[in-house]
Protein backbone atom coordinates (compact mmCIF):
# COMPACT_ATOMS: atom_id res chain seq x y z
CA UNK A 1 0.00 0.00 0.00
CA UNK A 2 2.79 2.27 0.77
CA UNK A 3 4.21 2.16 -2.60
CA UNK A 4 1.33 2.44 -4.51
CA UNK A 5 0.24 5.60 -2.54
CA UNK A 6 4.17 7.38 -2.47
CA UNK A 7 3.74 8.53 -6.08
CA UNK A 8 1.23 10.75 -4.75
CA UNK A 9 2.60 13.29 -2.46
CA UNK A 10 5.57 13.26 -4.61
CA UNK A 11 3.16 14.74 -7.18
CA UNK A 12 0.86 16.97 -5.55
CA UNK A 13 0.28 19.60 -8.23
CA UNK A 14 0.86 17.92 -11.60
CA UNK A 15 -2.05 15.90 -12.22
CA UNK A 16 -5.11 16.97 -10.51
CA UNK A 17 -3.16 20.69 -11.43
CA UNK A 18 -6.10 21.56 -13.89
CA UNK A 19 -8.88 20.61 -11.73
CA UNK A 20 -7.73 22.00 -8.82
CA UNK A 21 -5.68 24.97 -9.64
CA UNK A 22 -8.66 27.61 -8.49
CA UNK A 23 -9.54 24.92 -5.35
CA UNK A 24 -8.42 26.26 -1.86
CA UNK A 25 -8.80 22.46 -0.46
CA UNK A 26 -6.24 21.14 -2.80
CA UNK A 27 -3.70 21.15 -0.41
CA UNK A 28 -4.65 18.28 1.88
CA UNK A 29 -4.44 15.77 -0.98
CA UNK A 30 -0.63 16.59 -0.84
CA UNK A 31 -0.08 16.50 2.85
CA UNK A 32 -0.97 12.36 2.93
CA UNK A 33 1.42 12.15 5.10
CA UNK A 34 0.52 14.70 7.73
CA UNK A 35 -3.02 14.25 8.62
CA UNK A 36 -4.64 17.32 8.34
CA UNK A 37 -8.19 18.25 11.31
CA UNK A 38 -10.17 16.63 8.72
CA UNK A 39 -8.77 13.46 8.45
CA UNK A 40 -8.34 12.96 11.61
CA UNK A 41 -12.14 13.40 11.92
CA UNK A 42 -13.12 11.33 8.76
CA UNK A 43 -10.73 8.85 10.24
CA UNK A 44 -12.90 9.24 13.54
CA UNK A 45 -16.07 8.93 12.50
CA UNK A 46 -15.23 5.77 9.90
CA UNK A 47 -13.81 4.59 13.17
CA UNK A 48 -17.20 4.72 14.76
CA UNK A 49 -19.36 3.62 11.74
CA UNK A 50 -17.21 0.52 11.61
CA UNK A 51 -17.61 -0.49 15.29
CA UNK A 52 -20.76 0.42 15.38
CA UNK A 53 -21.45 -1.69 12.13
CA UNK A 54 -19.38 -5.06 13.15
CA UNK A 55 -21.12 -4.88 16.69
CA UNK A 56 -24.80 -4.57 15.59
CA UNK A 57 -24.02 -7.96 13.32
CA UNK A 58 -22.07 -9.85 16.44
CA UNK A 59 -24.74 -9.11 18.26
CA UNK A 60 -27.55 -9.89 15.49
CA UNK A 61 -25.66 -13.26 15.25
CA UNK A 62 -25.30 -14.03 18.88
CA UNK A 63 -29.33 -12.22 19.51
CA UNK A 64 -31.34 -15.58 21.52
CA UNK A 65 -33.39 -13.91 23.50
CA UNK A 66 -35.89 -11.82 21.06
CA UNK A 67 -34.28 -8.05 22.14
CA UNK A 68 -33.92 -6.58 18.78
CA UNK A 69 -37.46 -8.15 17.76
CA UNK A 70 -40.09 -5.42 17.39
CA UNK A 71 -43.58 -5.74 19.01
CA UNK A 72 -45.62 -6.65 16.15
CA UNK A 73 -43.14 -9.68 14.92
CA UNK A 74 -43.12 -10.74 19.13
CA UNK A 75 -47.13 -10.93 19.64
CA UNK A 76 -47.12 -12.39 16.32
CA UNK A 77 -44.36 -15.51 17.44
CA UNK A 78 -46.25 -15.40 20.84
CA UNK A 79 -49.55 -16.14 18.75
CA UNK A 80 -48.04 -19.40 16.84
CA UNK A 81 -46.08 -20.50 19.66
CA UNK A 82 -49.10 -20.29 21.99
CA UNK A 83 -51.36 -21.75 18.96
CA UNK A 84 -48.68 -24.82 18.86
CA UNK A 85 -48.53 -25.09 22.92
CA UNK A 86 -52.36 -25.83 23.00
CA UNK A 87 -52.16 -28.35 19.54
CA UNK A 88 -49.69 -30.13 21.28
CA UNK A 89 -51.25 -30.22 24.50
CA UNK A 90 -54.25 -31.63 22.73
CA UNK A 91 -52.44 -34.31 21.25
CA UNK A 92 -50.56 -35.13 24.61
CA UNK A 93 -54.24 -35.88 26.20
CA UNK A 94 -55.03 -37.89 23.29
CA UNK A 95 -52.01 -40.19 23.23
CA UNK A 96 -52.39 -40.40 27.02
CA UNK A 97 -55.60 -41.82 26.52
CA UNK A 98 -54.70 -44.03 24.32
CA UNK A 99 -51.90 -45.43 26.37
CA UNK A 100 -54.35 -46.13 29.05
CA UNK A 101 -56.75 -48.06 27.12
CA UNK A 102 -54.25 -49.58 25.59
CA UNK A 103 -52.73 -50.75 29.37
CA UNK A 104 -56.25 -51.71 30.34
CA UNK A 105 -56.63 -53.92 27.41
CA UNK A 106 -53.18 -55.60 27.59
CA UNK A 107 -54.24 -56.14 31.36
CA UNK A 108 -57.09 -57.84 31.17
CA UNK A 109 -55.76 -59.97 28.21
CA UNK A 110 -53.18 -60.61 30.35
CA UNK A 111 -55.37 -61.98 32.90
CA UNK A 112 -57.83 -64.04 30.39
CA UNK A 113 -54.79 -65.69 29.32
CA UNK A 114 -53.50 -66.55 32.82
CA UNK A 115 -57.23 -68.05 33.67
CA UNK A 116 -57.33 -69.57 30.02
CA UNK A 117 -54.03 -71.27 30.57
CA UNK A 118 -54.99 -72.63 34.08
CA UNK A 119 -58.13 -74.06 32.59
CA UNK A 120 -55.91 -76.02 29.86
CA UNK A 121 -54.07 -77.34 32.56
CA UNK A 122 -56.55 -78.36 34.47
CA UNK A 123 -58.56 -80.17 31.56
CA UNK A 124 -55.32 -81.59 30.13
CA UNK A 125 -54.89 -83.30 33.27
CA UNK A 126 -58.54 -84.97 33.54
CA UNK A 127 -58.40 -85.70 30.06
CA UNK A 128 -54.90 -87.61 30.51
CA UNK A 129 -53.45 -86.03 27.61
CA UNK A 130 -50.56 -85.04 30.19
CA UNK A 131 -48.69 -86.40 32.97
CA UNK A 132 -49.34 -85.05 36.80
CA UNK A 133 -47.67 -85.30 39.69
CA UNK A 134 -48.65 -84.20 43.37
CA UNK A 135 -49.22 -85.91 46.72
CA UNK A 136 -51.63 -88.95 46.06
CA UNK A 137 -51.26 -92.74 47.47
CA UNK A 138 -50.87 -95.86 45.77
CA UNK A 139 -53.00 -98.71 46.79
CA UNK A 140 -51.59 -102.55 45.34
CA UNK A 141 -54.16 -105.22 45.36
CA UNK A 142 -53.13 -108.60 45.94
CA UNK A 143 -55.78 -110.96 44.59
CA UNK A 144 -54.12 -114.57 44.51
CA UNK A 145 -57.39 -116.53 43.94
CA UNK A 146 -58.31 -114.23 41.10
CA UNK A 147 -61.79 -113.11 42.32
CA UNK A 148 -61.95 -109.31 41.97
CA UNK A 149 -63.91 -108.54 39.01
CA UNK A 150 -64.49 -105.62 36.81
CA UNK A 151 -67.48 -103.72 38.68
CA UNK A 152 -65.00 -104.31 41.79
CA UNK A 153 -62.69 -102.18 39.85
CA UNK A 154 -65.14 -99.60 38.88
CA UNK A 155 -66.84 -99.12 42.27
CA UNK A 156 -62.82 -98.40 43.70
CA UNK A 157 -62.10 -96.20 40.74
CA UNK A 158 -65.73 -94.48 41.95
CA UNK A 159 -64.80 -94.36 45.67
CA UNK A 160 -61.44 -92.65 44.79
CA UNK A 161 -63.10 -89.63 42.57
CA UNK A 162 -65.51 -89.67 45.47
CA UNK A 163 -62.82 -88.54 47.86
CA UNK A 164 -61.00 -86.06 44.82
CA UNK A 165 -58.84 -88.15 43.48
CA UNK A 166 -57.94 -86.01 40.16
CA UNK A 167 -55.89 -87.95 38.13
CA UNK A 168 -55.76 -91.87 38.48
CA UNK A 169 -54.01 -94.85 36.77
CA UNK A 170 -53.85 -98.33 36.77
CA UNK A 171 -50.91 -100.76 36.54
CA UNK A 172 -48.86 -97.47 35.20
CA UNK A 173 -50.03 -98.50 31.88
CA UNK A 174 -53.74 -97.07 31.79
CA UNK A 175 -54.94 -93.96 32.78
CA UNK A 176 -58.27 -93.68 34.09
CA UNK A 177 -60.32 -90.93 32.16
CA UNK A 178 -64.18 -90.62 31.89
CA UNK A 179 -64.92 -92.90 28.97
CA UNK A 180 -62.25 -95.56 30.45
CA UNK A 181 -63.80 -98.97 30.63
CA UNK A 182 -63.70 -102.10 32.65
CA UNK A 183 -64.50 -105.89 31.06
CA UNK A 184 -63.33 -109.70 32.32
CA UNK A 185 -62.28 -112.21 29.72
CA UNK A 186 -62.82 -115.67 32.26
CA UNK A 187 -60.12 -114.32 35.17
CA UNK A 188 -58.68 -111.82 32.62
CA UNK A 189 -59.52 -108.17 33.70
CA UNK A 190 -59.53 -105.81 31.12
CA UNK A 191 -58.99 -101.75 31.07
CA UNK A 192 -59.59 -99.68 28.10
CA UNK A 193 -58.19 -103.03 26.01
CA UNK A 194 -55.29 -103.86 28.03
CA UNK A 195 -55.25 -106.48 29.93
CA UNK A 196 -54.32 -105.63 33.61
CA UNK A 197 -51.85 -107.85 35.27
CA UNK A 198 -51.82 -109.17 38.92
CA UNK A 199 -51.13 -107.71 41.53
CA UNK A 200 -53.69 -104.44 40.93
CA UNK A 201 -51.43 -101.41 41.43
CA UNK A 202 -53.93 -98.24 41.22
CA UNK A 203 -52.13 -94.72 41.77
CA UNK A 204 -54.00 -91.47 42.22
CA UNK A 205 -53.38 -88.21 43.15
CA UNK A 206 -55.11 -85.96 45.40
CA UNK A 207 -55.54 -85.53 49.12
CA UNK A 208 -53.21 -88.84 50.69
CA UNK A 209 -55.56 -89.38 53.93
CA UNK A 210 -59.27 -88.55 52.48
CA UNK A 211 -58.08 -90.86 49.47
CA UNK A 212 -57.03 -93.66 51.90
CA UNK A 213 -60.24 -93.32 54.10
CA UNK A 214 -62.46 -93.66 51.40
CA UNK A 215 -60.77 -96.84 50.48
CA UNK A 216 -61.37 -98.11 54.38
CA UNK A 217 -64.44 -97.40 55.59
CA UNK A 218 -66.60 -100.87 56.46
CA UNK A 219 -68.17 -101.60 52.85
CA UNK A 220 -65.56 -100.05 51.19
CA UNK A 221 -62.84 -101.31 48.56
CA UNK A 222 -60.72 -102.71 51.61
CA UNK A 223 -63.46 -105.00 53.39
CA UNK A 224 -64.85 -106.12 49.74
CA UNK A 225 -61.40 -107.71 48.62
CA UNK A 226 -60.17 -109.12 52.33
CA UNK A 227 -63.65 -110.36 52.44
CA UNK A 228 -64.03 -114.13 52.50
CA UNK A 229 -65.72 -113.91 48.50
CA UNK A 230 -62.61 -112.38 47.37
CA UNK A 231 -59.90 -113.24 49.85
CA UNK A 232 -57.59 -110.89 48.90
CA UNK A 233 -55.41 -108.24 50.59
CA UNK A 234 -55.12 -104.28 49.64
CA UNK A 235 -52.21 -102.17 50.47
CA UNK A 236 -52.05 -98.59 50.83
CA UNK A 237 -49.11 -96.08 50.61
CA UNK A 238 -49.46 -92.24 50.86
CA UNK A 239 -46.77 -90.14 49.16
CA UNK A 240 -46.29 -86.80 48.98
CA UNK A 241 -44.90 -86.67 45.14
CA UNK A 242 -46.16 -89.13 42.88
CA UNK A 243 -45.69 -89.19 39.14
CA UNK A 244 -48.92 -90.38 37.01
CA UNK A 245 -47.00 -90.95 33.75
CA UNK A 246 -49.37 -92.81 31.55
CA UNK A 247 -51.62 -90.99 29.03
CA UNK A 248 -54.96 -91.38 27.83
CA UNK A 249 -55.09 -90.32 23.51
CA UNK A 250 -58.37 -88.45 23.00
CA UNK A 251 -60.21 -89.71 20.13
CA UNK A 252 -60.88 -87.48 17.13
CA UNK A 253 -63.91 -85.80 17.41
CA UNK A 254 -66.52 -86.66 14.41
CA UNK A 255 -69.82 -85.05 15.35
CA UNK A 256 -69.03 -82.83 18.29
CA UNK A 257 -67.66 -79.77 18.06
CA UNK A 258 -67.38 -77.17 20.59
CA UNK A 259 -70.45 -74.28 20.71
CA UNK B 1 -3.31 6.82 5.73
CA UNK B 2 -5.25 7.81 9.08
CA UNK B 3 -8.28 7.02 7.26
CA UNK B 4 -7.24 3.63 6.87
CA UNK B 5 -5.81 2.91 10.45
CA UNK B 6 -9.22 4.47 11.91
CA UNK B 7 -11.24 1.68 9.65
CA UNK B 8 -8.49 -1.07 11.42
CA UNK B 9 -8.91 0.59 14.63
CA UNK B 10 -12.94 0.43 14.33
CA UNK B 11 -12.84 -3.09 12.86
CA UNK B 12 -10.73 -4.29 15.74
CA UNK B 13 -13.27 -2.66 18.53
CA UNK B 14 -15.69 -3.93 16.53
CA UNK B 15 -13.98 -7.50 16.71
CA UNK B 16 -12.44 -7.32 20.56
CA UNK B 17 -15.26 -5.38 22.44
CA UNK B 18 -18.02 -7.35 24.00
CA UNK B 19 -21.40 -6.86 22.50
CA UNK B 20 -23.16 -4.62 24.84
CA UNK B 21 -25.52 -2.07 22.80
CA UNK B 22 -28.06 -1.38 24.71
CA UNK B 23 -31.53 -3.26 24.05
CA UNK B 24 -33.59 0.08 23.59
CA UNK B 25 -31.31 1.35 20.69
CA UNK B 26 -30.98 -2.31 19.04
CA UNK B 27 -33.77 -1.88 15.94
CA UNK B 28 -32.39 1.81 15.41
CA UNK B 29 -28.65 0.84 15.42
CA UNK B 30 -29.10 -0.65 11.64
CA UNK B 31 -30.66 2.12 10.32
CA UNK B 32 -27.75 4.55 11.90
CA UNK B 33 -25.37 2.64 9.82
CA UNK B 34 -26.75 2.92 7.19
CA UNK B 35 -27.11 6.46 6.93
CA UNK B 36 -23.19 6.76 8.19
CA UNK B 37 -22.18 5.23 4.86
CA UNK B 38 -24.10 7.26 3.00
CA UNK B 39 -22.60 10.47 5.06
CA UNK B 40 -18.81 8.56 4.13
CA UNK B 41 -19.89 8.09 0.85
CA UNK B 42 -21.39 11.69 0.53
CA UNK B 43 -17.83 12.92 2.12
CA UNK B 44 -15.96 10.84 -0.81
CA UNK B 45 -17.74 12.33 -3.51
CA UNK B 46 -17.01 15.94 -1.80
CA UNK B 47 -14.07 14.86 -1.32
CA UNK B 48 -13.22 14.45 -4.96
CA UNK B 49 -15.11 17.12 -6.11
CA UNK B 50 -13.02 19.59 -3.90
CA UNK B 51 -15.56 20.98 -1.96
CA UNK B 52 -15.05 19.04 1.58
CA UNK B 53 -15.61 20.65 4.41
CA UNK B 54 -15.08 18.83 7.77
CA UNK B 55 -17.20 21.07 9.42
CA UNK B 56 -20.39 20.28 6.66
CA UNK B 57 -19.46 16.36 6.67
CA UNK B 58 -19.75 16.04 10.82
CA UNK B 59 -23.14 17.96 11.27
CA UNK B 60 -24.19 16.13 7.90
CA UNK B 61 -22.90 12.68 9.31
CA UNK B 62 -24.46 13.25 12.67
CA UNK B 63 -28.12 14.56 11.72
CA UNK B 64 -28.23 11.98 9.07
CA UNK B 65 -27.89 9.11 11.37
CA UNK B 66 -30.22 10.98 14.46
CA UNK B 67 -32.52 12.03 11.86
CA UNK B 68 -32.75 8.47 10.24
CA UNK B 69 -32.64 6.92 13.85
CA UNK B 70 -35.54 9.12 14.32
CA UNK B 71 -37.84 8.86 11.88
CA UNK B 72 -37.58 5.16 12.60
CA UNK B 73 -38.37 5.57 16.04
CA UNK B 74 -41.20 7.73 15.27
CA UNK B 75 -42.72 5.03 12.72
CA UNK B 76 -42.32 2.47 15.81
CA UNK B 77 -44.29 4.16 17.73
CA UNK B 78 -46.90 4.43 15.16
CA UNK B 79 -46.93 1.61 14.26
CA UNK B 80 -45.25 1.75 10.54
CA UNK B 81 -41.29 0.99 11.89
CA UNK B 82 -41.03 -2.02 9.81
CA UNK B 83 -42.24 0.17 6.48
CA UNK B 84 -40.49 3.51 7.11
CA UNK B 85 -37.54 1.10 7.97
CA UNK B 86 -37.71 -0.14 4.13
CA UNK B 87 -38.00 3.27 3.27
CA UNK B 88 -35.61 5.07 5.07
CA UNK B 89 -32.97 2.15 3.69
CA UNK B 90 -34.58 2.32 0.07
CA UNK B 91 -33.98 6.37 0.02
CA UNK B 92 -30.42 6.14 1.86
CA UNK B 93 -29.36 3.08 -0.75
CA UNK B 94 -30.38 5.38 -3.60
CA UNK B 95 -28.46 8.22 -2.28
CA UNK B 96 -25.41 5.81 -2.00
CA UNK B 97 -25.76 4.27 -5.29
CA UNK B 98 -25.91 7.88 -6.79
CA UNK B 99 -23.00 9.15 -4.85
CA UNK B 100 -20.94 6.08 -5.80
CA UNK B 101 -21.74 6.58 -9.59
CA UNK B 102 -20.64 9.92 -9.16
CA UNK B 103 -17.62 8.80 -7.63
CA UNK B 104 -16.39 6.44 -9.75
CA UNK B 105 -16.97 8.87 -12.95
CA UNK B 106 -14.18 11.26 -10.99
CA UNK B 107 -11.92 8.51 -10.43
CA UNK B 108 -12.23 6.30 -13.88
CA UNK B 109 -13.68 8.82 -15.90
CA UNK B 110 -16.26 5.66 -16.88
Amino acid sequence: MPEGLEPEPGTPLSEPGERASSDPRQAPRGTFWRPSLSQLIVAVVVCLVTATAILSARQRQADTNYQSLRRSDLVALLDSLSSQSDRLDSEISSLSRTKTKLENSATSQKAAQEANQARLNALQVLSGEVAAQGPGITVTILDPQQRVTPQLLVDAIQELRDAGAEAIQINHTVRVVASTWFDAHATTLIADGVTVQRPIVIDAIGDPATLSGALKFRGGLASTVESTQVGGTVLISQHNQLLIGSLHDPPALRYARPS
Amino acid sequence: MVVVLGVILGVAIGLYAAPSLPAGLQPYIPIAVVAALDALFGAARAFLAHTFSDKVFVVSFVSNVLIAAAIVWVGDQIGVGSQLTTAVVVVLGIRIFTNAAAIRRELIHA
